[in-house]
């Protein structure tokens, strides 16, 4: 299990700050009315069903959404005045993984807004690459194909992306989907130790009772914010029925809820 | 052997049929790693409406050709963005509505006296010096912008979704990659032919491919096969009298049939020194 406290920074300006967020993608409301506070530090859990703007709330983060009321602060300054050093990993299922390339160029992609002019990838680039997949323990494999990976590699590759620049902040999309139960700790292990290298995380994930209820802050999402703190407070029938718009049913052991997610089975599917 | 280059078109073909297949073999590997492999086709056919319209309103024929196919690529582009709208099926309405308007016109307006079989398979014989130097002014600057894009254009084929979290302008890659597109299937257009350049974009890197696991090799392998290709395939248009394109595409299949079978072997003798594989 993970820590349920994350680390605390003493810095006064939230990393993240939506007042009053209205998002849209060609033109249709995606999210409503946002107001959210994300301190340096935090590991959070956004939930939701399909559609209800997990993505979304990454992306306007990164400021590639449309954003026609409402204000969005990073580090205490207006987004469109400094935009820090932001992390992204994508879904595994997003990448072709099938693609000619090596683990080291893949990793090389995440400093391509540096030396923007230099059509290669620069030495100090090649460096950075170096120690980043150093510390993510895929240092051996950097001349092998993306291919021959396994699982926990490949996220290990996406993740040594999102953090050669060093950034403060890692937007996750939902990186267990699609892993085994191994590679999915191996995973959450390793974000638990990015964490506590004062790097804040805003992880998008659609696993309740795997993930979410192990992170010391969860955010439910439909639209707008339906609950935002500690899972033991956050993961109540009410709220996660409201949330998903589906009846759910909630248990605890050993003081960590458990979510049934279909308690009474699909209809019509009996023994 | 050397008997064809006594003929002063033979050579001005030859150079810019190496030519045009090492550039379709560069540019052809992002075709294939884009899973495109659908739009040199339809891109011929659509620069083809745009060839027959130049020569009609008197423009000249690259400019107006390759403006054409840009604003075709863009098209296709912009429509395959829609969510109900699919890539092939972008190219199929907008690449068979351009050919269709260049045929229509072709019948319509009874003084057109160029070769429409040139058009559609290619010609040896058409190759002027002012030709040649379009080809090579065309290899020139696409290899300059696809150096200059190394890193941009890898990073949109490999992740276009992550590349423009990164700060990529996939927005301006897509134009400039649409932009090479064009000019390349223009230059390409009277050696190969409408119908056959589909196939010199495709074949080499898909060759390459099978032999490497490494970006930069395929790039390095599918221009030599493009190349050798276009040289050998000429030779074969001048020796058993066919039209260039043919040859050429025959050629490039030939290659294809014997690297598949390299690849299988390979795959089987992997196979039986480790099982596990």
């Amino acid at each position: 299990m993970l820590h349920e406290e994350p680390h605390k920074y003493t810095d006064n300006n939230p990393i993240v700050r939506f007042v009053d967020v209205t998002s849209t993608i060609s033109g249709k409301i995606v999210l409503e009315k946002i107001d959210l506070s994300i301190t340096r530090g935090d590991f959070v859990g956004l939930l939701g069903p399909s559609g209800s703007g997990k993505t979304t709330l990454l992306r306007t983060i990164m400021g590639l959404t449309n954003v026609p009321s409402g204000k969005i602060f990073m580090s205490g300054e207006a987004i469109d005045a400094a935009r820090p050093t932001i992390g992204y990993m994508p879904q595994m299922s997003s990448i072709n993984w099938n693609f000619p390339i090596t683990v080291e160029q893949t990793v090389l992609m995440g400093t391509i807004s540096k030396n923007k002019l230099y059509p290669w990838f620069s030495k100090n680039a090649k460096k950075a690459a170096f120690e980043i997949m150093e510390r993510m323990g895929i240092i051996d494999v950097r001349s092998n194909h993306v291919s021959e990976l396994s699982g926990g590699q490949k996220q290990r590759v996406l993740l040594s992306r999102s953090l050669i620049n060093k950034p403060h902040l890692l937007l996750l999309d939902e990186p267990t989907t699609g892993i085994d139960i191994k590679t999915r700790d191996e995973v959450m292990h390793l974000l638990h130790e990015v964490n506590h290298q004062d790097v804040t995380i805003i992880m998008a994930t659609h696993e309740i009772n795997a993930v979410a209820a192990h992170l010391p802050r969860v955010i439910c999402l439909n639209k707008n914010i339906i609950a935002d703190g500690a899972p033991k407070d956050v993961f109540t029938v009410d709220i996660l029925t409201e949330t998903y718009g589906a009846p759910i049913h909630v248990t605890r052991y050993k003081g960590l809820p458990i979510v049934a997610e279909s308690p009474h089975g699909f209809n019509g599917m009996k023994r | 052997m050397f008997l064809p280059f006594e003929y002063d078109f033979f050579v001005r073909a030859i150079i810019a049929g190496t030519l045009v297949g090492a550039l379709c073999g560069l540019i052809g590997v992002y075709v294939v790693l884009r899973r495109m492999a659908y739009i040199g086709h339809g891109l011929a056919h659509s620069i083809f409406g745009g060839a027959v319209v130049s020569y009609i309103i008197s423009i000249n024929f690259f400019i107006g050709a390759s403006l054409w196919g840009f604003l075709s690529a863009m098209l296709i582009t912009f429509t395959s963005r829609k969510k109900n709208i699919s890539t092939d099926s972008s190219i199929g309405i907008i690449t068979t509505a351009s050919f269709a308007l260049g045929v229509a016109l072709i019948s319509r307006y009874s003084g057109f006296t160029r070769s429409f079989d040139a058009a559609l398979f290619g010609n040896i014989l058409g190759i002027s010096a002012l030709e040649l130097y379009s080809v090579i002014f065309v290899v020139i600057s696409v290899s300059i912008v696809v150096t200059l894009c190394y890193k941009y254009l890898l990073f949109t084929t490999f992740d276009p979704e992550s590349s423009e979290y990164y700060g990529v302008h996939t927005g301006l890659l897509d134009g400039i990659f649409s932009l090479i597109l064009a000019a390349t299937v223009v230059v390409s257009l009277q050696i190969l032919g409408v119908t056959m350049i589909a196939a010199t974009i495709v074949i080499p890197p898909v060759i390459a491919r099978m032999l490497t696991n490494d970006f930069n090799k395929m790039m390095i392998i599918s221009v030599l096969t493009g190349a050798f290709c276009g040289l050998v395939g000429l030779y074969i248009s001048f020796y058993l009298d066919v039209s260039s394109g043919p040859a050429v595409v025959l050629f490039s299949s030939f290659l294809f049939i014997l690297s598949l079978i390299y690849s299988a072997i390979k795959e089987r003798l992997l196979f039986k020194s480790d099982p596990h594989l």
